[in-house]
């Protein structure tokens, strides 16, 4: 079927094709410029520790390294075998310290504890601390970032 | 009357919580030992505030004078005030 | 030719190419009432003052602070030690922003309880709040750039609230921070926020807000509105401004005594990866929220407490943005429910802030 007249006057037409046209060509600039917002951040898969750094580690006690910009703890165990945290509180992110007579992880901000396998156990916190996979290696220690099964 | 009182509470909170940040936190301790690789070497301790006994004079010169203004001024802006008052009930506006 | 001839001579030739003599008629016509509230019209000059002060002390500031990771800190120490008066520079800097939030606080709650924003002046009070939003945004991004313990701390806990919120708090967490965690790039946006992103949000939306009080003139209050009463008015130009001078020579007086006498100290430079100091609060006027965010419980059925406080100071928010379209009736008995409701929310803010301070 053939309208006599047109559901668009000519002038509705220009000004859709006008509208529609700067409404892409600003969807395809913006894009770029909200994707530059956030720059790439991947962290690492493993980082390499000397072992001898970390041999006159009793149990119970932890000594801290670097998990790339964020603070990570090698504890070592009762039974001797070390354990690797990411030294973040669960809760609001704060970094969190080790208390080794209590053996116990704590976090200033609000009171968030966890204890020695960092598990969440007073305060605020909502989950356990992040571990990490500990691998040995000749003299080196390699940590990694997949959790243990 | 309550606004006022309000204003003077904001003010109280504001200051307080001030003056405990401005004087340095006693019971914050010390950090721990850095973690980073290259821990930089501990930073000498900022003290704010004038550094030369001279500053320091100097600061009380410019408290004298900067009080000793206000002063003035404020009375000269109070007869001002006064003055154009009259004036626009004079309806000289 | 004389000079006042040519003086007189160049702003008729300004005048015919700027149109500025209807303004300054309008200026001149300008009038402010006076009744028992009128001491509350002077604070939002005042507030203008400190944000000139801001203006100016951090342009200085600017010239010597550097906003990376190894830098932060030892520029603001520099400033503090080497730069001549700088550590007066950067007093005044952090007093004035105190003196203009409080003078934010007080200027919104007399407009709030005195309903200032009745028809027609919705809008004055919706840029308003959005100004309030901005001063916020300096105070918290000010807050980061020394780059000490405290501060850092304050941060991530800041910055990591958002996530709480569903399905876009993710996305704004990152944002703010510049990736997943605070880091030297947070450190650079914040102060690409601080000294770009607001000071042109603020005199964007401060032209549309002073625009408004001058087009809409001040406000009366409710009561001489509803009675018809006749009320004194005095010219703006230069009865009020003779007045509003003295204030600022107080103020500016007590401001610079503050500084010079109280200078802010500047903690150990932050280690990204150090346990968090003891103690950390955010400043004095983010504690209502903060104590809020504490008193939740970590669970309410199938929310946690943070998305569920944070949803609730969203919408509390949100009301206060759109306050002047539920105050309908200003003088009724719904008015007068409402005015009960913004007595309480500020006493609900006092009492939270004092408890947070003694806390």
């Amino acid at each position: 079927m053939k309208l006599k007249t047109s559901l668009f006057s000519r002038r509705q037409f220009l000004n859709g094709l006008l509208a529609g046209g700067l409404g892409s060509l600003a969807a395809a600039l913006l894009y770029p410029l909200l994707k530059s917002v956030l720059p790439p951040y991947r962290e690492p898969d493993e980082v390499r520790l000397p072992l001898a750094d970390y041999v006159s580690l009793a149990p119970g006690e932890a000594k801290g390294f670097a998990w790339d910009i964020k603070p990570g703890f090698l504890k070592k165990k009762a039974d001797g075998r070390l354990a690797a945290f990411v030294g973040v509180c669960t809760h609001l992110d704060c970094n969190v310290a080790y208390l080794p007579k209590q053996r116990k992880f704590f976090c200033a901000c609000h009171e968030g504890w966890y204890d020695e396998e960092g598990r969440n156990i007073g305060g605020p916190p909502p989950a356990p601390l992040r571990r990490l996979t500990v691998v040995l290696e000749g003299e080196t220690i390699i940590i990694k970032k997949e959790a243990p099964a | 009357m309550l606004c006022s009182f309000l204003m003077v509470a904001f003010l109280i909170a504001a200051v307080s919580g001030l003056w405990a940040q401005a004087s340095p936190p006693q019971s914050v301790p010390a950090p721990k030992a850095s973690l980073s690789p290259n821990p930089a070497p501990p930073a000498q301790e900022v003290v704010p505030g004038p550094r030369t006994p001279k500053e320091r004079m100097g600061v009380y010169v410019f408290m004298a004078w900067l009080w000793a203004s206000i002063i003035v001024l404020v009375f000269i802006l109070r007869a001002k005030v006064r003055e154009a008052d009259r004036l626009f009930e004079a309806r000289y506006f | 030719m004389n000079t006042s001839r040519m003086g007189t001579a160049f702003r008729a030739w300004l005048d015919e190419r700027l149109g500025w003599g209807t303004v300054l008629t309008f200026l001149r016509g300008k009038k402010v009432p006076q009744t028992r509230h009128t001491l509350w019209t002077y604070t939002g000059s005042a507030i203008l003052m400190f944000f000139i002060i801001q203006v100016v002390t951090g342009i200085i500031l600017a010239f010597y602070y550097r906003p990376t990771l190894k830098e932060a800190n030892s520029s603001v120490a520099r400033i503090m030690t080497e730069v001549p008066l700088g550590w007066a520079v950067r007093s005044v800097h952090f007093w004035s922003a105190t003196f203009m939030i409080s003078f934010v606080f007080i200027h919104l709650v007399s407009i709030w309880i005195l309903k200032s924003y009745r028809r027609p002046r919705e809008m004055t009070w919706m840029s308003g709040v959005l100004l309030l939003v901005c001063t916020m945004g300096f105070g918290f991004t000010g807050y980061l750039l020394p780059w000490d313990d405290l501060s850092l701390a304050a941060t991530k806990v800041g910055t990591d609230i958002p996530r709480a919120i569903p399905v876009i708090g993710n996305f704004f967490t990152k944002l703010l921070r510049g990736g997943e965690d605070v880091s030297g790039d947070t450190l650079t946006r914040f102060f690409g926020i601080h000294i770009c992103i607001l000071p042109l949000a603020l005199l964007a939306v401060l032209a549309v807000h002073v625009f408004l009080i001058q087009k809409l003139g001040m406000s009366l209050p409710l009561e001489a509105e509803v009675k018809k009463k006749q009320v004194r008015e005095l010219p703006f130009w230069p009865n009020f401004i003779f007045r509003e001078m003295i204030l600022w020579l107080v103020l500016l007086g007590v401001l610079l005594s503050l500084a010079v006498f109280l200078p802010p100290g500047l903690g150990q430079a932050a280690d990204l990866r150090a346990p968090a100091p003891e103690g950390i609060k955010p400043e004095w006027y983010f504690l209502f929220l903060f104590q809020t965010l504490k008193i939740f419980p970590a669970h309410v059925l199938f929310l946690s407490g943070e998305t569920l406080a944070v949803l609730f100071i969203l919408a509390g928010g949100l009301i206060f943005f759109f306050f002047p379209f539920l105050d309908t009736k200003p003088a009724s008995r719904k008015g007068k429910i409402l005015t009960g409701v913004a007595w309480l929310f500020i006493f609900y803010a006092l009492a939270l802030t004092i408890w947070s301070l003694l806390d």
